[in-house]
């Protein structure tokens, strides 16, 4: 391999981008020649550079936004109130870099062997791109190994050491000691001591953790410290949002102190797209959000932001909120519609939309976005509102005009044991053919139910009394649901005659049928009581002919013939 | 988000519903700012290149094939994007320009390298900032740009060897 084709490898292998066998040959180049060795170590501290102090992109809350799904769901939001750590997302290694670095440092350790050369120095072995390449490091922090350098080199050190290493309460001295050491030129041991500080110092060692703020490398660690303490005012922790190491740690700080003016810089960084900031403005409570937020909804800039917040944020009180402003702001309206009916699987979003439709001011907006939701998707939210005595005629009413997707017909069946939906209800379902309203409509017997069953077709209307008639419980409801297309059932309806309790029921059911091949059945039932009353006036109905409350003259009058 | 999804939400917002076209730019307005602030420099700048990005994407939704993949598409057009808006070098004063910088150190270094990749030919910092920062796979990034996946290698190279020459000093 010459050394021009090793240094376009050289780049490729820093980004991973050769095989294990392109990365071998390349490790044998590089044993072999001292000017590539040195090339690769330029480039590689040059990657290092670049990762870890290139510009943040505002507002990019991981390193690659195709894995950082915007719409990731709220469940798997970090708890922000519990986060003290920096932004995992950034520190999060590569594997395929760690792969591709692990064949570089087999390779090298393979060609060392098989050529039997002695190590020039350490960083053969390990080159120095390493780090880089596999993730950001703070170099300016020092590695285990050189800080374990440092000890050991006479007995003052030892006593630090010993201070260092040891945990638990401080006394005032070692405090003392500790933040002297903090303020010191050694970067390794400042570091330690203010990681130690962070950890057990009283607050007294609050200005020496403020005075590390101003040191690069110790100013995470202090940050989080002093955070932790809530010693950082929001002066400190706003700009914060916007430098990745402090990001998370101001984020969660600014959610504890749960003020107007924490949210309104959290609900700013989060309009920009920082995830991690709109996470945060759903700790602060309603008392404190909602009016931010619902300022917010009002701005074009933010609008998309806080209706997102508003839309999904634990809590109906956000929603009904969101509403009411929706009724006075039409582009609001709109734009919060729209959102919700985007993703109407969240049962927040879900939520907003029945609580949009069970509003009148609202209702129609909210027809219109979720007209091609599908209503299996906002089933859950639905069968919840469907329990609260105030939206179970507004979504009745909405499912009806979906009745073609299943999941309404079986939502709207559930409605069958309310009085006051059932009818319309029903005659939804039975105009699809959904015959489950029947035997329920039937054992009610009320009036506007024996109507809403006529409202069921021809053949399966008969089919269907006919199994009434045979059950006992539905058989009044059958009866009276009887009428002139019920004709050809005069043979079913006869025999229930024979029974005082049903056979005014049953004559009736003639009667309204026109079956005046039952004439002859009724004849024999006429009589002074209640139930003969009523077969005579069935019979008068049918032969229009009224022959009094005495059978014999009635039989007498259908031997002679008269209506044959 | 799978390529199914992609296809049925571009089919959507192609019939010119509203709320796809919507998801569309939520789910994608993250990648297109973050290449057009590595490419501009400027987050204001990248802010105008999202939405020229978004609107070129509109009004080529109907172009678009399911057999493409929509994040190279949409790559595409956001780097050209912002290699046109680089060029007019348009700016705005940013609303929230105000705020404190962070740590001044860092914030310099930044700089210096904001401003390396920026001083990079056009070709270069393309490649390099969607194989350093987008982390694209080379062959994407070949696709994305039209180009010799062998040409990509080449200019990544020639990308990384200038800006380590121009940032030595702070290695």
């Amino acid at each position: 391999m010459s050394c021009e084709e090793s240094r376009e490898r050289i780049t490729l292998s820093l980004y991973g981008d050769l095989s294990a066998a392109e990365e071998a040959a390349l490790a044998r180049h590089l044993l072999a020649c001292a000017d590539c060795r040195a090339e690769r170590e330029a480039l590689a501290a040059t990657v290092s550079l670049l990762r870890r102090l290139s510009p943040p992109v505002p507002g990019r809350a991981q390193p690659d936004p195709r894995r950082a799904a915007p719409t990731v769901p709220d469940r798997a939001q970090p708890d922000l109130r519990r986060a003290s750590t920096a932004d995992p997302g950034h520190d999060r290694p590569d594997l395929r870099r760690l792969a591709a670095a692990a064949a570089i440092l087999v390779a090298f350790v393979w060609g060392l062997a098989t050529l039997s050369a002695p190590p020039r120095d350490r960083t053969a072995g390990a080159p120095s791109g390493h780090g880089a390449v596999n993730g950001p490091r703070n170099d300016s922090a020092p590695a285990p190994a050189d800080v374990a350098s440092n000890s050991g080199a006479g007995e003052s050190m030892s006593a630090e050491e010993r201070l260092l290493a040891a945990s638990g309460p401080l006394l005032p001295a070692e405090e003392d000691r500790l933040e002297g050491l903090a303020a010191g030129p050694d970067a390794a041991l400042a570091l330690r001591a203010i990681e130690k500080l962070a950890r057990d110092g009283s607050a007294r060692s609050v200005p020496a953790l403020r005075a590390a703020l101003a040191r690069p490398a110790l100013r995470t660690t202090a940050f989080e410290a002093l955070a932790a303490r809530g010693a950082l005012a929001e002066a400190v922790l706003i700009p914060a949002l916007r430098d990745p190491a402090l990001r998370r740690v101001a984020a969660a700080a600014l959610a504890r102190r749960a003020d107007t003016a924490a949210i309104a810089a959290l609900l700013a960084e989060a309009a920009r797209g920082d995830d991690l900031c709109r996470a945060a403005c759903r700790a602060f409570p309603a008392s404190v959000a909602l009016p931010v937020l619902v300022g917010a909804a009002g701005a074009p800039a933010t609008r998309e932001v806080a209706v997102e917040l508003l839309l999904t944020t634990d809590g109906d009180t956000f929603r009904t909120t969101l509403l009411r402003a929706c009724e006075e702001d039409p582009a609001l309206r709109a734009a919060a519609l729209a959102r919700a009916a985007h993703d109407p699987s969240d049962p927040r979003a879900a939520r907003f939309l029945l609580l949009a439709l069970a509003d009148p001011a609202t209702a129609d907006a909210a027809r219109a976005a979720i007209a091609f939701v599908p209503v299996r998707v906002l089933r859950a939210a639905i069968a919840a509102g469907l329990r609260e005595q105030a939206m179970r005629s507004p979504l009745a009413a909405w499912l009806t005009s979906r009745v073609e997707e299943a999941a309404a017909r079986d939502l709207l069946a559930s409605l069958l044991d309310d009085a006051s939906l059932r009818p319309a209800a029903a005659r939804a379902l039975l105009a699809c053919g959904d015959l489950r309203p029947v035997p329920i409509l039937l054992r009610s017997a009320a009036a506007d139910d024996i109507d809403a069953f006529g409202t069921l077709s021809p053949a399966p209307r008969r089919r269907e009394l006919v199994r009434a008639l045979r059950a006992r419980d539905l058989r009044p409801g059958a009866l009276q649901a009887i009428d002139e297309r019920d004709t050809a059932l005069w043979r079913e309806i006869v025999p229930f005659l024979a029974d005082p309790a049903s056979r005014g029921a049953a004559a009736d059911a003639l009667a309204r049928a026109g079956a005046d091949d039952a004439v002859p059945y009724l004849i024999p039932h006429v009589a002074r009581t209640r139930s003969g009353t009523s077969v005579r006036q069935a019979l008068t109905a049918l032969v229009q002919v009224d022959l009094g409350e005495e059978s014999h003259r009635w039989s007498q009058w259908w031997r002679s013939g008269a209506l044959r | 988000m799978d390529a199914t999804d992609d296809a049925a939400v571009v089919a959507a917002a192609g019939r010119g519903d509203k709320a796809a076209f919507a998801l569309l730019y939520r789910r994608w307005r993250p990648l297109v700012f973050g290449v057009a602030f590595r490419i501009t420099g400027d987050a204001d700048v990248a802010e105008d290149v999202v939405q020229e990005t978004f609107l070129q994407v509109h009004g080529a939704l109907a172009a678009w094939r399911p057999e493409a993949r929509l994040s190279t598409w949409i790559y595409r057009i956001a780097v050209n994007e912002a290699i046109d808006e680089r060029r007019r070098s348009r700016r705005r004063p940013s609303p929230l320009g105000d705020l404190p910088a962070p740590a001044p150190a860092d914030r310099a270094v930044a700089d210096r390298i904001a401003e390396a990749v920026a001083s990079l030919p056009v070709r270069e910092k393309a490649v390099f900032v969607l194989r350093h920062y987008e982390n694209l796979p080379l062959a994407e990034v070949a696709e994305v740009l039209g180009i010799a996946l062998g040409t990509v290698k080449a200019t990544l190279h020639h990308a990384l060897t200038k800006l380590a020459d121009r940032l030595k000093d702070l290695r």
